[in-house]
């Protein structure tokens, strides 16, 4: 009766949620491809290109109201380009949540349910957010404000108590840094901003659209200060020589919580209760986003049904493909690629939609 | 056609008799009509019919101040053969010394005032009749609710006569923008409602929604608020109240300067507050009248209840079946050795305990009340401690289910409270399938299920789901500010007048 749409606020909760998502599973790249403890500086440098091109797409987007990327690229580019701009998004939503889903359900396996097969855990996963997705958009952003609040929010606290026994040392040296490794990692560091390709759909279901200017910037300061954050913690409690051996830093970091008086031996298995909280509000956020790309490529009006194209479609990708970490060795290519294109196809439309508007 | 169906058409005849006789015919075999043929004025001239339901009127006052004054009236001597209107006016304005009072058209009318403990007057040679106020029947007295009492507050509670009840919010709130909406529902119990909302603070959006829900219920009888409750929440399979109930009149006013919405029906003391949400049901008076510091603490012991209700068991379960490592050393060995007696899994263990529980809290609750008390405590104890000794469950499982039995008596809302004792078993059950991966799982269904479900179109997890905007609401959820600082209606209710 109220509001059919999203607030400003529960967006940016959506895209710092996916972002954090992201970010924890393509931690290991950022420690790997640098030698030494300078991937801060990939952060940032990443941060500032997403901060300067977000300028042209949020004047776009303003000006393209209630229409996402993909609306905004059906009036500006041939048919031909818009579709495949539209398949282009599919298959990255797609890829990226059965990715975070495979991830997702491996480390519950392997701390939880030793003994329940992948596939149980991963179609159990997709049921539930199958369900949240056909609910839409104003039940995934209510997800997203509560998993902010009752999840991530302590699960960010145990990470800070994990800070007991760290080397601060370990920050350093900071010079001579590696300047190729770092620079080789930024388009990595970009896919961790992964709320960027989910603001160009979701900023057109918010209620006041003058407000996500600011929203997308606080997007890119938030997510860049949790980022170095989160990088920071691993390298003071680890090392950057023992960091980069760690399949998935975040849950190793939280083997070593000394919150006073908490008598549960496995805290990490307690971090991972609340992660799954996090990262399943995740995929339920990027399977709604997969869905919207699918019905404005192939110009359907707004349903929940697609999820169930998406159930085997997810489950499929998601049983075949390896593990990330699995994968470090063979997706700088594919990560190169799909960095650039969530940051190219915007930034063109921008630049197209403004030439337009200049020409007599 | 008969006579019931056709009733609404039938004028209120000039013919006394033939009033009484249609009459009759509608209630045939109902011995608790009263017809009383008189003739008044100081000749006995004028022809008059009284008709009521023995038992629902005040005689003394009937007797009193109508038929005694119609009796010695002067007035009505020249009446028999005037014309109708002047009848009705010496009668109505000159003879009859009852307060409220008006003029009926057909017999419908005069069935429908009469069962709702008027007394109907049909005067000789006037088409119309006239209904006097005499509702009177026995009342219990204003006594403390049972199920909401209080260490500080007022002790007067609702009781089963909605004007009565009406009367106690209106003591609260002596402001002529408190409105009161009467209408009726049920076909055939033909209940009292009253809906009850400040004007310029309420919500239009949300009264009309209330409003149009009441009018569209189609049920013969209404005969407690809950089936009003049920017939117009937003999400009937909801295990969650979207209504919120109280038998307290402090309870009510404060939902009324709150901006909400106040449903009272007849015959009941639980008077409906529209809309509820999660953290509405977490309040409760007494937050307000104790000091706030104390409130303060009050609350966040109920939030920590909150997940004790919900998820002890389930936990329990989980970290005994699949996570034992999650637990010190020590406790894990304790934990292996009690339970290498007994025959039973942990989920059935749990299941069994909480079923247990149940059966004792539903048979205290049908024994009279001074004796189930004492009963539901002496079952506890004897079921506990001869199972423990039996070798049938753990002395831990009987700590669990003790302490969430305990803890679910601290939400202030039984109906919420209910909801959440509820869902226990479903978090059992996917504990006992998947462990605390299932209970997340769990968790994650149930905040899907709250965040689609809504009160009037007000979001039930509000202020949760909109902590920035609104977040001057979420002072007064988990801690309860000082009175001072209260001085903003919650905003999700989008009220006209916010301070």
């Amino acid at each position: 009766m109220f509001e059919h749409k999203i607030t400003p606020y529960q967006n940016l909760s959506i895209l710092i949620l996916v972002s954090f998502a992201f970010q924890s599973i393509l931690m290991p790249l950022l420690l790997t491809e640098i030698d030494g403890p300078v991937g801060w500086m990939t952060i940032i440098i990443a941060g500032l290109v997403l901060y300067f091109a977000l300028k042209p797409i949020n004047k776009m987007m303003l000006k393209y109201k209630d229409n996402s990327v993909l609306s905004i690229t059906n009036n500006i580019f041939p048919k031909f380009l818009s579709k495949l701009a539209g398949i282009y998004y599919i298959v990255m939503f797609l890829t990226a949540n059965s990715i975070l889903m495979k991830d997702f359900a491996e480390q519950i396996k392997l701390m939880m349910l030793f003994r329940t097969p992948l596939g149980t855990i991963i179609i159990l996963i997709l049921l539930t957010a199958s369900y949240a997705t056909k609910k839409g958009i104003k039940t995934i952003a209510n997800i997203a404000s509560i998993a902010v609040l009752i999840a991530f929010i302590p699960y960010l606290l145990i990470i800070i108590f994990s800070t007991y026994y760290a080397d601060y040392s370990n920050v350093f040296p900071i010079y001579p840094f590696d300047v190729t490794g770092v620079f080789k990692s930024v388009p990595g560091s970009i896919l961790g901003f992964f709320g960027f390709s989910i603001l160009l759909f979701s900023n057109s279901k918010v209620t006041v659209q003058e407000n996500n200017r600011l929203i997308n910037r606080k997007f890119i300061i938030i997510s860049s200060i949790l980022y170095i954050a989160c990088y920071l913690l691993i390298i003071v409690k680890f090392g950057i020589k023992e960091s980069v051996h760690l399949v998935w830093p975040f849950i190793s970091v939280m083997k070593f919580v000394n919150i006073p008086g908490f008598f549960f031996e496995s805290t990490e298995i307690v971090g991972l209760c609340f992660q799954i909280v996090v990262t399943f509000s995740c995929i339920c956020i990027i399977a709604y986003f997969t869905n919207m790309a699918m019905q404005e490529t192939f110009k359907t009006r707004e349903n929940g049904y697609f999820i169930f194209i998406q159930i085997p479609v997810l489950y499929i990708m998601a049983v075949v493909l390896p593990g990330m970490y699995m994968m470090f060795p063979y997706i700088q290519w594919p990560i190169i690629v799909f960095s650039s294109l969530n940051l190219l196809i915007p930034l063109i439309a921008a630049l197209i939609d403004r030439t337009k508007q200049k020409m007599p | 056609m008969s006579i019931y169906q056709d009733l609404a058409n039938i004028k209120v005849d000039a013919d006394l008799k033939r009033n009484e006789t249609a009459l009759k015919e509608v209630f045939r075999d109902a011995n608790d009509i009263v017809f009383r043929n008189m003739k008044v004025g100081q000749n006995k001239k004028l022809k008059i019919l009284l008709f009521y339901v023995d038992g629902m009127i005040t005689k003394d006052s009937i007797s009193e101040y109508a038929v005694q004054t119609l009796m010695e009236s002067i007035t009505l001597e020249s009446l028999g053969k005037s014309n109708e209107i002047e009848l009705e006016n010496k009668v109505l304005q000159t003879n009859i010394a009852i307060t409220e009072l008006g003029v009926l058209q057909t017999l419908q009318e005069c069935v429908d005032k009469a069962l709702s403990g008027e007394t109907i007057l049909f005067i000789d040679t006037c088409t119309k009749a006239i209904w006097l106020s005499s509702r009177g029947w026995q009342l219990r007295g204003i006594q403390e609710p049972a199920a909401e009492t209080l260490i500080r507050g007022a002790r007067d509670g609702f009781i089963e006569t909605m004007k009565i009840n009406i009367t106690l919010i209106r003591r609260r709130i002596r402001d002529p923008k408190l409105k009161v909406k009467y209408m009726q529902v049920g076909t055939r119990s033909k209940t009292d409602l009253a809906l009850m909302y400040i004007e310029d603070i309420v919500n239009n959006t949300v009264l009309e929604e209330v409003e149009k829900r009441i009018k569209n219920i189609d049920t013969e009888a209404v005969l407690e608020s809950s089936y009003i409750e049920e017939l117009i929440e937003d999400d009937v399979y909801s295990p969650f109240p979207q209504v919120e109930n109280t038998e307290r009149p402090d309870a009510a006013a404060s939902a009324l300067l709150e901006g909400r919405v106040v449903i009272a029906v007849d015959n009941t003391p639980t008077v409906l507050m529209a809309p509820a949400t999660f953290v509405s049901f977490m309040q409760s008076s007494e937050d307000y009248y104790e000091r706030w510091m104390l409130a303060c603490l009050i609350r966040m012991i109920r939030y920590i209840a909150l997940p004790i209700v919900m998820l002890l068991p389930a936990i329990y379960v989980a970290v005994t079946q699949f996570h034992p490592n999650m637990l010190p050393t020590q406790l894990a060995l304790y934990v292996a050795a009690s339970r290498a007696n007994v025959p039973f899994p942990p989920y059935f263990e749990a299941l069994l305990m909480e079923l247990v529980m149940e059966l004792v809290r539903e048979a205290s609750l049908r024994i009279t009340t001074p004796v189930g008390s004492t009963i539901g405590l002496v079952s506890g104890l004897v079921i506990g401690s001869a199972s423990v000794e039996a070798g049938l469950i753990t002395p831990i499982a009987v700590i669990i289910v003790a302490l969430t039995s305990l803890a679910s008596f601290a939400i202030p809302s039984y109906n919420f409270s209910t909801s959440l004792r509820m869902i226990r078993f479903a978090f059992i059950i996917v504990a006992s399938f998947f462990g605390l991966f299932g209970i997340s799982i769990g968790l994650c269904i149930l905040i899907i299920h709250l965040s689609t479900l809504k009160s009037f179109g007000v979001p039930y997890l509000t202020p949760m789901t909109h902590f920035v905007e609104r977040k001057s609401d979420l002072k007064d959820t988990i801690i309860r500010p000082k009175i001072k600082t209260l001085v903003r209606r919650p905003k999700y209710l989008q009220v006209k007048k916010e301070k």
